[in-house]
């Protein structure tokens, strides 16, 4: 493979600089909290807790149609199968039979109309998995069928949407507008280019499926082992499905084996059936969905259809944009209004849309409910204007990286369609020109356009792209978080906060927190699972935001601990206050050591000062007017950008990544390591969704890619030896008042994966040589890529037909070698 | 009973239903939950183990579609058999120190079965190491690709666990210790698990007489080589197998002989040779073809697959037929009354449906040794390049004339119909029009379409999961310029090397592999 003009990608080497940097790993790249326990076999997850005598072990029967109502459920075979003990369905929900988790809509098990394949309708306990699975399949139901929709225009068109349409809409001068204003304003704009496109959606694929344990206690008390982001709201759905109060519920989180968004609401309705076995039974009960099962039950990443029109000035400024955005959030809404609201809010990605009218759909289909993924709608929403930039610069006969510069957001041109000013702003091109420099954009253009003229079938294709994306959760009640420290005698310090831990290493910063406030080794801090008996009424591990929200919460309480434990140490041993500081596991006045931490936390418990404390955030600043589509919902901005280089065969539709250089703001970062690790992880999952993975359903609803064999996530030679190049920007820390000035990291690097679609696009445009812009759904399957070469070649035959009608004498040349300019 | 190691003990399992996996015996029955399950279909590598079974060399396989009486006589090394065994601490092993350096596991429920996959690549890299071979680090690549093409992570992206791999293999974190297990050291008192004894109808005859007299006396009773399809009835289906009857204790049907049929030299394959076994003959002989072997599944899966399997399980999407069909293999099929051997592209029939009779099984298979003008191409185009089946596979076999020409194509496709199928109107069209007009660059509308008429008069595909009719269509026509082109581009390479020094081929990549090869 030839190598790329590669940025300084030796992570070693910059992790070790920060290494240096503090040797008590309270800032540098600390391995995961978990990672021995991880390579041992020792990490323990749902499925793998040591059962009491007696447990039960459930499985869900399913809806095997689209729509339709339930008239007869005939559960006698399932109850009289060899090992089953229990069969519940929905008559047997003590309490609320919903758990939407905002809005209702999301019965437990279906009592009377199945809104889509897969839907529970029962579940049964048996002593063991197989007999329970097996059980299920005995069931006799009548249905009558009702008319299924799967595709969310339909359903638009029909006006059957889950929560009513939102609109945004802004003039460039800040006054705001309607459909009507825009569309003049489009009109007045030398270029219009307009287009559309469909996204696919994406499954989790957390390795670990959907899992959890109940356990009963005394009287209505349980407690329940949960996968899951969200186990306050687990515990409140529980309480809610048992008609108990929320006291009578304890959920617990050690660790998931990934979320992605798939554990913020899909882990609830395991979690209640489980626990109803429980109740009904007295006796544990394990839920664990076999991979076809959670495929099939559980909700995905939306699906959208873009429609999109910009009003482009003669150097390619947008002036105007029109973006529709219809989101497919499957049978019920879930979190669809936020989904399709933070899809809104990235309809710009980095650049400013000038006049804008952005809508966002939110069409009911007979499919699971669609929910959160990394990224929230964000991804999506950014489609249609990365799919503009391109579709501008063929128009133009410019190249996309100059068109995508343009219209960046710089100053003047600094707000955004929702009227929220884009603070730091120029990062955006510091990133793009970095990425430029560095990545030697314009040489590798030059040599790309060289190849492709002399190479008929395989193609190469370049693209930068940036990533603008918004931290906070958009509801903003959220946006606070809780943590409960203590110091035991020893000195050892526990930590327990609201966030959970899904393999983002969220524990692992937080211990890196707690350690530096307390000037400890993170050695002596240990993290217990998140369980909400010790911090209660938590957010979701979300948006981002885990560790700006319980960071700040875990320093809160340890800077409580530090204040009281120092002026203790002032009177106690008669120095002044002010020279008292807490390094290395000492206490020290003015650089000297007066005693340990084990001898101060001693000396402080012998004396009766509290060694326990906890701590609260709550993020400020943010508001949003839903009225009028306008105010200030997120409380910063991460950037990034990416380089990529793919080779496409164009006569197959099979290609490759052959390089990526990312350059992604993460602040001033709480460890290093794991944020490129979120950045390579963020990218390769988003490359899958924009390439690979595929979900297809047949006409009767009936999802038919319902496991690896026939979804397929990206595997290790996707990512060649080499192709993954991450670095972080250095010096910029977060303007906002963040935890230590870092950025938020688990969500924003998915996008820079679009610079893979569009450098595929780029490669399709060269078959025109570089004239026109050829549509690509995703994901961009090699078929969808083949399919999108056959169109350029038509594309390019008509073009050659014409212009040798235009002129008859051919003096044009060949099109492959037509001068064409290359740098701006 | 089944007896085998576990990590160094010796374990007595009393015997559990047929088909019980050996994942489920190691979760359920011993206790071992650090082996996982992610998909129990053999997709996703989270349940890896390392399996040493006697007269082979150290392998991992897919825990979740192993039958666990296949664990008779093995040793099976765990993820809790990593750190070495007989320290009190549990001291990490040079594999699992790689990946906490590297920071490859994030949520860390497929790092057990890649810290197997690593330890497995470790031991057989430092013995090839010490058998004199070396590695350049694209070799290492691909040796890792191989090795972990079967191992998901949705959480790191790959580039740490890459990492990791190349500095275990560079011998940065010591030398691989996971053969030094030995139960004939190790084991001491025999473990025994109580779980509920029922009588074994789980049958592995140790010869041909046996197998064939159990085949005619229960014919309903399915058979199982490597089990990495059958199982999925099992995981998947949840059917409860009465009885199984296993092929792979037959000597016979585990070798590979040279022979002779119908008056060619070449090799018979036992049916239950498996694809890790086949590597080495087609890698000398017909390297195209060990190369597209190298796309089957995943090296789990290659592991432990057989040909019989892959031809016994008549699927359309099979691999190994397109490519035996083309090379004009025959397969030969016994039962007690005796054998016949028929062409392989006539034991086909419908979907699903072979000549393979109730009592008969799949004896062997006879692969000609190749003419010296012999050329192959197999291409396969799948969604993804690691661990996925073919959305379509096509196999060109031609011979080459003196003056550089091809002549007797032997064109097999699969994913086309409803069984692998010769193309014979895309071979006559071969046959009739110039090379030289059919590639890439020259192609022309009229002889695009003579080529979709072809394809079109061969196949009428399915739409299904892997990709539409049109696609499948439209993808395997144009393969024709990508041979056409490939030939061409190797005789202009060939006559360039006769005339001047420089060999380096000028000509344009034809295919995306081409240029990687190039590259
Ligand atoms: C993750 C995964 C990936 C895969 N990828 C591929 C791929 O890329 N390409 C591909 O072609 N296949 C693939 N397969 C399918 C499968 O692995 C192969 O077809 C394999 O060769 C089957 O061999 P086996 O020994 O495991 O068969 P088994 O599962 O043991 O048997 C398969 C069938 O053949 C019958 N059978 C076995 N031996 C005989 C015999 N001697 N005589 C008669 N009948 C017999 C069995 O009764 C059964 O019906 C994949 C499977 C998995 C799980
Ligand atoms: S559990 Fe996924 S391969 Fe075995
Ligand atoms: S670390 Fe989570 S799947 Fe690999």
């Amino acid at each position: 493979m030839r190598t790329l003009h590669s940025l300084d990608s030796d992570h070693a080497h910059a992790l070790e600089r920060t290494a240096k940097d503090s040797p008590t790993g309270q800032r540098h790249a600390q391995k995961h909290e978990s990672a021995e326990r991880h390579v041992s076999g020792t990490a323990r997850y749902v499925d793998d807790l040591p059962l009491p005598k007696g447990a039960l072990h459930l499985a869900i029967g399913m809806s095997e149609v689209a729509h339709g109502t339930l008239d007869t459920l005939d559960l006698n075979a399932v109850r009289a199968a060899p090992g089953v003990v229990c069969v519940l369905s929905a008559t047997d929900i003590p309490g609320h039979q919903d758990v939407g988790p905002v809005f209702p809509g999301d019965p437990l098990l279906v009592s009377n109309v199945i809104s889509h394949y897969g839907q529970a309708l029962f579940v049964v306990a048996a002593d063991s998995e197989r007999a329970a699975r097996q059980a299920t399949r005995l069931a006799k139901m009548s249905v009558t069928p009702l008319p299924i929709t799967l595709d969310p225009r339909v359903a638009a068109q029909q006006g059957d949407l889950v929560r009513p349409t939102h609109t945004q809409a802004r003039l460039s001068n800040g006054r705001p507008a309607d459909l009507e204003s825009v569309t003049k304003a489009l009109g007045r704009s030398a270029w219009q280019v307009e287009g559309e496109l469909e996204s696919g959606g994406q499954e989790h694929f957390y390795l670990e499926s959907q899992a959890a344990l109940a356990l009963p206690g005394e009287d209505d008390e349980i407690l329940v082992h949960s996968s899951s982001q969200h186990p306050s709201e687990v515990q409140k759905l529980i309480a809610e499905v048992l008609g108990v109060p929320f006291h009578a519920v304890t959920v617990e989180t050690r660790r998931m084996g990934g979320g992605f968004g798939g554990k913020e609401t899909q882990a609830a309705p395991v979690a209640c059936l489980a626990a109803m076995i429980a109740r009904h039974t007295g006796r544990a009960a394990r839920l664990r969905l076999p991979r076809g099962d959670d495929m099939h039950l559980t909700g995905k990443r939306h699906p959208f259809h873009h429609r999109y029109q910009f009003g482009v000035d003669d150097s390619g400024r947008v002036e105007t944009a029109i973006i529709t955005l219809t989101g497919d959030c499957g049978h019920s809404p879930d979190l669809s209004d936020a989904i399709v609201d933070r899809a809104m809010f990235h309809a710009d990605n980095a650049y400013f849309l000038g006049n804008a009218y952005v809508r966002g759909i939110r069409a009911r289909t007979n499919v699971a409910s669609n929910t959160a993924f990394r990224g929230f709608g964000g991804p999506q929403g950014m489609l249609a204007v990365e799919a503009a930039m391109e579709n501008i610069a063929r128009q133009l006969g410019r190249d996309p990286l100059e068109i995508r510069k343009r219209n960046l957001y710089c100053e003047g041109r600094d707000t955004t369609h929702y009227g929220q000013h884009v603070n730091q702003h120029p990062l955006l091109a510091t990133l793009i020109e970095q990425l430029e420099e560095e990545g030697h954009y314009w040489q590798r253009r030059a040599e790309i356009r060289a190849f492709n003229a002399k190479s008929p079938v395989v193609k190469k294709g370049l693209a930068l792209t940036p990533v603008k994306f918004g931290i906070s959760f958009t509801a903003k009640h959220l946006n606070q978080a809780g943590a409960l420290v203590h110091i035991y005698t020893d000195g050892s310090v526990q930590v327990n906060h609201g966030g959970t831990e899904m393999g983002q290493g969220l524990h692992t910063k937080m211990i890196q927190v707690a350690a530096r406030e307390l000037g400890l080794s993170v050695d002596k801090v240990r993290i217990t699972a998140t369980r909400t008996d010790k911090v209660p009424n938590t957010s979701p591990t979300a948006a981002s935001s885990g560790a700006d929200l319980n960071g700040m919460a875990t320093r809160d309480a340890c800077l409580r601990l530090k204040a009281r434990l120092l002026d203790f140490a002032a009177e106690h041993l008669a120095q002044p206050r002010t020279s008292l500081t807490l390094e290395a596991g000492e206490l020290l006045s003015a650089g000297s050591v007066l005693m340990t931490w084990g001898e101060l936390v001693q000396a402080a418990y012998i004396e009766r000062i509290s060694l326990s404390e906890k701590g609260f955030y709550a993020t400020p600043d943010i508001h949003y007017d839903r009225e009028r589509g306008t105010g200030h919902p997120f409380y910063y901005y991460a950037f990034g950008a990416a380089l990529c280089e793919v080779v496409v065969d164009t006569l197959s539709g099979e290609y490759r990544l052959e390089g990526a250089d990312i350059l992604h703001d993460v602040g001033d970062s709480l460890n290093p390591a794991i944020d490129i690790g979120q950045i390579e992880g963020g990218f390769v999952q988003g490359m899958g969704w924009l390439t690979s993975e595929e979900l297809k359903w047949n006409e009767d609803g009936r999802l038919l890619t319902d496991g690896p064999a026939t979804y397929k996530i990206p595997a290790i030679s996707d990512v060649p030896a080499g192709a993954l190049r991450v670095q972080l920007l250095e010096g910029h820390p977060n303007s906002a008042a963040s935890i230590y000035r870092s950025k938020a990291v688990g969500e924003p690097p998915l996008m820079l994966a679009m610079s893979v679609w569009a450098a595929l696009r780029d490669a399709l445009a060269s078959i025109s040589d570089y004239r026109h812009a050829v549509r690509l759904d995703t994901p961009a399957t090699p078929e969808r890529v083949m399919l999108a070469a056959s169109v350029q070649r038509e594309w390019l035959n008509e073009w050659l037909s014409e212009q040798s009608l235009h002129d008859q004498t051919s003096q044009s040349q060949p099109p492959h070698v037509q001068p064409h300019q290359v740098t701006p | 009973m089944i007896d085998f190691t576990l990590n160094g003990r010796a374990c007595r399992l009393p015997s559990p239903p047929p088909g019980t996996t050996v994942l489920e015996v190691l979760r359920d029955s011993l206790g071992h939950d650090g082996t996982k399950e992610g998909c129990a279909s053999g997709d996703c590598g989270a349940c890896t183990i390392a399996l040493q079974t006697p007269g082979q060399s150290l392998t991992t396989a897919n825990a979740c579609l192993m039958p666990a009486h296949q664990l008779e006589g093995c040793e099976l090394i765990t993820v809790e058999g990593l750190a070495s065994p007989d320290s009190k601490t549990p001291a990490l092993s040079p594999v699992q120190q790689a990946l906490v350096a590297t920071h490859a596991s994030q949520c860390g429920f497929c790092t057990p079965g890649i810290a197997i996959s690593l330890a497995v690549l470790h031991a057989s890299h430092q013995q090839h190491v010490s058998q004199g071979n070396v590695f350049d680090d694209r070799q290492r690549d691909t040796l890792i690709d191989h090795a972990l093409g079967g191992n998901l992570c949705r959480c790191t992206g790959y580039r740490p666990i890459r990492e990791a791999a190349h500095r275990l293999l560079a011998g940065e974190f010591g030398t691989a210790n996971l053969s030094a297990h030995s139960s004939l050291l190790l084991a001491s008192v025999p473990e025994t698990i109580v779980t509920p004894t029922i009588d074994s109808h789980y049958h592995r005859p140790r010869t041909l007489a046996a197998l064939l007299a159990l085949r005619t006396a229960q014919p309903d009773m399915p058979l199982i080589a490597g089990g990495t399809d059958l199982m999925l009835e099992h995981t998947q289906r949840l059917r409860d197998f009465p009885a199984l009857l296993d092929v792979t204790q037959v000597t016979e049907l585990c070798r590979i002989d040279e022979g002779e049929h119908a008056g060619q030299s070449g090799w018979w394959l036992g049916a239950a040779v498996t694809y890790r076994q086949l590597m080495p003959l087609l890698r000398e002989h017909y390297p195209e073809a060990a190369d597209l072997l190298n796309r089957l599944g995943s090296e789990q899966i290659r592991n432990r697959g057989t040909l019989g399997g892959n031809i016994g399980n008549a699927s359309p999407i099979g691999d190994m037929p397109p490519l035996l069909i083309a090379l004009e293999a025959y397969v030969q099929l016994m039962n007690q009354r005796g054998e016949r051997i028929l062409k392989l592209e006539d034991f086909f029939l419908d979907y699903k449906r072979t000549q393979l009779m109730p009592d008969e099984i799949i004896h062997s298979v006879f692969l000609p040794r190749p003419v010296k003008s012999q050329r192959l191409a197999a291409y396969k185009l799948s969604k993804r390049r690691d661990d996925d089946i073919s959305t379509l596979l096509g196999v060109f076999a031609w011979r080459r004339d003196a003056d550089g020409g091809a002549q007797h194509w032997r064109i097999a496709f699969g994913g086309m119909a409803s069984i692998p199928a010769r193309a014979f109107h895309l071979e006559a069209l071969l046959d009739e029009i110039p090379l030289e007009s059919l590639t890439p660059a020259t192609l022309n509308r009229q002889t695009l379409g003579m080529i979709e008429q072809a394809t079109g008069a061969d196949f009428s595909p399915l739409s299904d999961v892997r990709g539409s009719r049109e696609y499948r269509l439209k993808a395997a026509s144009h393969l024709i310029p990508r041979v056409a082109q490939r030939i061409l581009n190797e005789q202009a390479a060939h006559s360039a090397a006769h005339h001047t020094a420089n060999t380096s081929s000028s000509q344009p990549p034809e295919s995306l592999d081409a240029y990687l090869a190039q590259s």
